[in-house]
């Protein structure tokens, strides 16, 4: 017979689940990698981010903006501009690179829709 | 009673372990460049030194097979025109053939003075003439490589060797026999191509997105794919190519004509149990068209998605239940 003691136990463990996984949530949200040559040069939460809050990172030939939408390269010396075209990313999972300068920027945090993208 | 209410307690515990262990997935990831693409290695577990383990193994692949790396094997076959190999990269060779082979040719990877003719890499838009490409055709015919004893290549009839459309796959390969010694799951993405070892924490498969080849964007995707323990390449026309004269010039070539394949396809990709295979069979299908390309997938055990430049998708039967697709897409299944 399951008392009502167990019932307690067993509700304040999910109820005390329930909390810690939307803590975790929330304090990772989806931040923005910004690479150089597979290192990390710097990484920017953008959820976080207000209206006005626009950064701009030049790295190595490129220029990148961050804001509370995503990233993207704005600008790049590399003559084929693919990393320009790829346009913004704001997913998680997301990856944007300028191979011939090195430079890649790519979305981490939770809810991943993909583990690697084909293509 | 008293050991039933015990038992519930006991349940609730082991559930919520399980909660906690898919969603905190201890994962280390490493990214870096080689084979002149972007390599992100994922692993769910706190191990740095597989990360470079890894690492060192798909460099050490670059170092043996790229044709750009000066004393690499290949250089040095193109060069001389023979060379003596280790046995593994010999054997993966001999591979290489035998599927050039049973592709028909449609796979050749002897065309380097056909791709270093258009030279796609360079970004320079240019058409060559088709007395070029009638003079650099000569040059090619994987028919021309011979094996000899003792790991010896010797090429015969000017050809030379690009090993660009098979490197990645084979590159994949490498890293995740690493992953398997290891006994640690994880997945590997080298440019394209994409190479898995088991599941993520909790036995949830990995989830791989095609790439939407009507997207600019390189992060867009029209489908995805779940996958535990296996591959993925694509070949696609919208990459390395420009437009002259309103004609799309791309890197997939014809190996008759010496011309870019130009038939229903925009983008082949394919599952199998090998990078190295996949790899090969993209861009093999990609040229044999969607129906040829069937009798290959099926001696390889190998499935595909095929996209039109109609916007269809033709799925082989073993992807049914492994695949999702974007509504906007015309899905038929083979």
């Amino acid at each position: 017979m399951i008392k009502v003691r167990d019932i307690i136990i067993i509700i304040c463990l999910l109820m005390f689940s329930a909390a810690l996984y939307f803590a975790s949530g929330n304090k990772e949200g989806s931040t923005v990698l910004i690479e150089y040559d597979g290192n990390l040069f710097t990484e920017v939460n953008f959820t976080g981010l207000g209206d006005e809050e626009i950064f701009t990172y030049y790295l190595n030939g490129t220029t990148i903006i961050v804001d509370k939408n995503g990233a993207y390269f704005k600008e790049s010396v590399c003559a084929g501009k693919v990393c320009v075209n790829s346009g913004r990313i704001s997913k998680v999972g997301q990856i944007a690179i300028c191979l011939p300068q090195r430079v890649s920027i790519r979305i981490e945090g939770n809810g991943r829709e993909f583990d690697g993208i084909t293509g | 009673m008293k050991r039933c209410g015990k038992n519930i307690i006991t349940l609730a515990f082991f559930l919520l372990t399980v909660f906690f262990c898919g969603c905190e997935q201890e994962k280390e990831t490493d990214t870096f460049y080689a084979m002149g693409s972007y390599i992100q290695v994922t692993i769910y577990d706190v191990d740095s030194t597989l990360l470079e383990t890894i690492k060192t193994d798909i460099k050490n692949v670059e170092e043996k097979i790229s044709h750009r790396v000066e004393n690499s094997y290949i250089y040095s076959l193109n060069k001389e025109k023979t060379a003596t190999f280790d046995t593994e990269t010999y054997n993966m060779l001999y591979e290489a053939v035998e599927f050039c082979g049973a592709s028909e040719g449609f796979f050749d990877i002897s065309l380097l003075s056909l791709t270093a003719l258009w030279d796609f890499d360079s970004q320079k838009s240019f058409v060559p003439s088709s007395e070029q490409i009638t003079e650099a055709l000569e040059k090619t015919g994987y028919e021309n490589i011979y094996f000899g004893e003792n790991n010896k290549i010797t090429l015969g009839g000017g050809v030379s060797i690009d090993l660009g459309a098979l490197g990645k796959g084979y590159a994949c390969d490498k890293a995740v026999q690493s992953l398997r010694d290891a006994d640690v799951n994880g997945i590997v993405a080298v440019g394209g191509s994409i190479g898995v070892n088991g599941t993520k924490p909790g036995g949830e498969y990995f989830f791989v997105g095609i790439r939407d080849p009507f997207s600019d964007n390189a992060a867009e995707t029209f489908a995805g794919i779940k996958l535990k323990s296996g591959f993925v390449s694509t070949s696609g026309s919208y990459e390395k190519q420009f437009e002259s004269d309103g004609v799309r010039y791309h890197h997939i070539f014809n190996t008759s004509t010496g011309y870019p394949v130009d038939n229903e396809l925009i983008s082949v990709s394919i599952v199998c149990n090998n990078g190295m295979l996949s790899d090969m069979l993209s861009t093999a299908c990609f040229a044999l068209g969607t129906e040829k390309s069937i009798p290959l997938l099926e001696k390889n055990d190998a499935d595909a998605v095929f996209v039109t430049k109609n916007k269809k998708i033709i799925i082989t039967s073993g992807l049914k239940n492994f695949i999702s697709v974007k509504e906007d897409f015309e899905v038929e299944y083979r």
